[in-house]
């Protein structure tokens, strides 16, 4: 049984900031973000009767959100795959804009620093990214984060140190290229 | 040296991000939804019934049809044969 009016908005005002943000840090367009949320918001209302307290709410909503946003990101690799052999599309132009995003929450001085490292986040693996975006960006502990990924706390610590390393990596390979562009 | 730095601030940029509202439309974009997914689910169960509906009430025509033609086709050939009597 779906919830009813006052119950559903009640639970949009308890978790739509949380959803609508770990959707925009995942997908950093903020059109897919909104889509996510109202996915995310639907599949809710449709399957709370379905919820069985294992685990708790919040971590339910985290799950149906990192689900949903994974699923558009295979959709849209997919459809990129695709258009190689095509023509280009509005879509396709949609893609190629993701590494341009300027994340809203972000401080105005950290906005071309934030950007790379977004662009970078992007080339970690889906366990590297969830766990790193949940620990560094939604601040979430390691046993928090391995409920939500139902992973051992230790395997959550791997994954979010390995995720730093490649990071540092990365962003210190790009180091030359900045210092290019500088003079 | 430079570069480590520099890796650091890039890693330490979304130091205190704050949290963004999501547009205010979005709750009423969400209830349309779900109220177009139940007008949705609901015409296709009422499709449903009047499909079932519309099959049995055609099985009972064609049955009772083709019994009615059944009866009468026996019955012609009864009389045909009662009234001649004959082989030739």
């Amino acid at each position: 049984m779906a919830l009813d009016n006052k119950d559903f908005e009640k639970l949009y005002n308890q978790y739509s900031i949380l959803v609508y943000n770990l959707a925009l840090n995942y997908l950093q367009n903020i059109e897919d973000a909104e889509e996510i949320t109202q996915d995310v918001f639907i599949q809710i209302n449709n399957s709370i009767s379905k919820f069985q307290e294992k685990s708790s709410l919040k971590t339910w909503i985290y799950r149906i959100t990192i689900n949903k946003c994974l699923d558009f990101i295979k959709h849209k690799n997919s459809q990129k795959r695709f258009f190689i052999f095509g023509k280009k599309s509005q879509n396709e132009f949609e893609i190629e804009n993701v590494s341009n995003f300027e994340h809203p929450g972000i401080l105005l001085e950290n906005k071309e620093k934030s950007k790379l490292l977004f662009e970078i986040i992007n080339e970690l693996g889906e366990n590297q990214k969830t766990a790193f975006l949940l620990s560094k960006i939604d601040g979430l502990s390691n046993p928090e984060i391995s409920e939500i990924m139902k992973l051992s706390i230790s395997s959550v610590e791997s994954l979010v140190f390995r995720a730093k390393a490649t990071l540092k990596e990365k962003i210190s390979n790009k180091f030359e290229e900045y210092r290019k562009k500088l003079k | 040296m430079k570069n480590e730095n520099w890796t650091l601030d890039i890693i330490e940029s979304t130091n205190g991000m704050e949290k963004v509202l999501p547009n205010k439309i979005l709750f009423d974009k969400i209830q349309n939804r779900i109220k177009l997914e139940t007008l949705v689910s609901n015409k296709w169960i009422f499709l449903a019934a009047a499909t079932f509906a519309l099959l049995i009430s055609i099985n009972i025509t064609l049955l009772k049809s083709s019994t009615t033609k059944s009866n009468t086709q026996s019955e012609t050939v009864i009389s045909t044969i009662s009234t001649t009597n004959q082989l030739y």
